[in-house]
């Protein structure tokens, strides 16, 4: 029995050790993490890293994760010609940590990530190119980290997708994207009985400023929208059943992750940010995407974006038949591609 | 009804028992060892069931336990729980365990750390302590006068993590030994009969 245990010790031992594995070629699958004030956040790497080029996701959420997007369409379009590097916030998907609510908020959002970058250039070369690819939520992250000191020197570019800058704006576009097309249903005797509860909400409270269940609210219901709205492009999201063995996804940490108590408060204290005036100050290129039919971030929020933003190299696409999960994978991924193309 | 007991005392060794542990493809392992601290042999009499035996042991349980989760964690912990087993003459058995500990992880990855001047470092055995808490339960079958196998599931919640706690779900498949000698006790060894025949 003494022998069984000590065997188990060492193999216990050989497992644990944390080997550095730094891959530069075509295939990448690395897995590292980032320690920072109380939270260990977890970064993967795929696709081409010899191109010395990274797309870096920052997820929605608050409590979403960044393996969400690492869709085999991602990898195939555009992980074959550039790095992806997709990386879960403090408290969220696969990152882990005790007590951290402390540093529970968008500033140390933004340092983690200005960290991340570090540790990219760290383990893969100082000459790397950055672009932030920011969607939902982590448009805020985004935001935050661009608009700090000289920070928006660390990337080369900065892909805005169904993301938001402006918490008390993205509320006023859903209140309204929902009012005016859910009337236009029902005077069109379309799918009338599902929009009915959706307009009487919105009747019954005023247009903004909404309080912060005002805006949970709307945004429960800018998700129900989305599941009757017509002419979406069927997708089905399998991303989380498909990656439970290949990504070896901690399901029950990032479910807790997305119903944890303290980002309640956290996503509270979101509501009256807003990045519009201080976008002025980012020049780099920047590529803003919006699915026509997302109620959650509505593309009202992409023309504040480029009404404000500093940049001179900027574009626009909106996507006719996506909501707010890049239903139309083929065309937004091509899109990403080949606005990295076009920034060597 | 008519109930009767009768009180032994009586030498009883400890258990040792080892199981391969694992969460859904995650493996590890769990071993550990049963201290008895009582057993209570029942006799009911039930009209129309007739007579049945059981006993139900009581132990005080030491348990270290591991997991390997790729590219998440590892985790090595310690228990310490209430075993609660029910044995059946022909060999069945089932039980329930609940048990408090202590578990240390080991991030998945090499872990970086920033310092404020920029500077970065690989942190070492990165990972952290938990408190945690545990509840089980299962079945086995003794096949020799000696050695069970046994199979149980388990919940283990470990805390605080990530301002909230971690669960984590892990089945086990396990041997028990029923040592000869190995860390013996004097047991209260209680007989009840309960019920009377009709």
């Amino acid at each position: 029995m003494k022998n069984l245990l000590f065997a188990a010790f060492l193999g216990l031992i050989f497992t644990a050790c944390q080997k550095v594995e730094i891959t530069i070629g075509p295939n990448a699958n690395d897995t590292f993490y980032i320690r920072q004030e109380d939270a260990s956040m977890r970064v993967l790497v795929r696709g081409n890293t010899a191109s010395k080029v990274f797309m870096l996701v920052v997820h929605g959420g608050p409590g979403s994760s960044g393996y969400i997007y690492d869709t085999p369409k991602m990898e195939e379009i555009v992980g074959t010609d550039f790095a992806l590097a997709f990386y879960d916030q403090r408290n969220a998907g696969a990152s882990q940590g005790n007590v951290n609510a402390t540093h529970y908020n968008l500033g140390q959002y933004a340092e983690d990530l200005k960290e991340v970058i570090e540790v990219l250039k760290y383990r893969y070369g100082q000459d790397i190119s950055i672009f932030l690819w920011s969607k939902s939520f982590g448009g805020m992250v985004a935001s935050a980290f661009m608009t700090k000191d000289n920070y928006q020197d660390l990337v080369k570019g900065w892909l805005f997708v169904d993301a938001s800058h402006n918490y008390g704006l993205n509320d006023s576009l859903t209140y309204q994207m929902l009012l005016d097309v859910g009337m236009q249903h029902i005077s069109d005797g379309k799918n009338a009985e599902s929009w009915e509860s959706i307009v009487a909400y919105c009747q019954k409270n005023p247009p903004g400023p909404f309080s912060f269940e005002q805006s949970i609210e709307l945004n429960k219901y800018g998700w129900k929208a989305q599941k009757i709205i017509e002419d979406l492009e069927p997708y089905q999201y399998t991303v989380i059943k498909d990656g439970i063995f290949k990504e070896h996804l901690p399901l029950t940490n990032y479910y807790l992750g997305k119903t944890n108590a303290a980002e309640r408060k956290f996503n509270e204290s979101l509501t009256p940010i807003k990045f519009s005036d201080a976008l002025a100050k980012v020049k780099v290129p920047v590529l803003v995407c919006f699915g026509k039919l997302d109620f959650v971030c509505p593309q009202g929020l992409g023309d504040d974006f480029l009404a404000h933003i500093g940049s001179t190299d900027k574009q626009k696409l909106i996507f006719e038949k996506s909501a707010h999960h890049l239903e139309e994978q083929d065309a937004y991924y091509n899109a990403f591609r080949k606005f990295l193309l076009e920034h060597p | 009804m008519a109930q009767r007991d009768t009180i032994l005392w009586a030498k009883t060794p400890s258990n040792l028992k080892i199981a391969y542990n694992a969460s859904i493809i995650y493996p590890g392992f769990r071993a550990g060892v049963e201290y008895p601290i009582k057993r209570i042999d029942m006799t009911k009499y039930r009209r129309w069931r007739g007579l049945r035996h059981f006993s139900q042991m009581r132990y005080l349980s030491a348990e270290l336990g591991y997991y390997h989760h790729t590219d998440f964690h590892d985790n090595i912990y310690l228990l310490a729980g209430w075993q609660m087993r029910k044995e059946r003459p022909r060999g069945f058995f089932t039980e329930f365990s609940p048990a408090i500990g202590y578990s240390r992880t080991f991030l998945g990855g090499e872990t970086y750390l920033v310092d404020d001047a920029g500077n970065i470092s690989l942190l070492k055995g990165a990972g952290y302590n938990y408190a945690m808490l545990a509840i089980g339960g299962g079945l086995g079958y003794q096949f020799h006068p000696q050695t069970s196998a046994y199979f149980r599931s388990s919940l283990l919640t470990m805390f605080p993590n990530n301002n909230l706690v971690y669960l984590r779900p892990t089945v086990e498949l396990g041997l028990i030994w029923q040592t000869r000698h190995f860390w013996e006790r004097s047991t209260k060894n209680i007989s009840k009969t309960k019920g009377k025949k009709s």
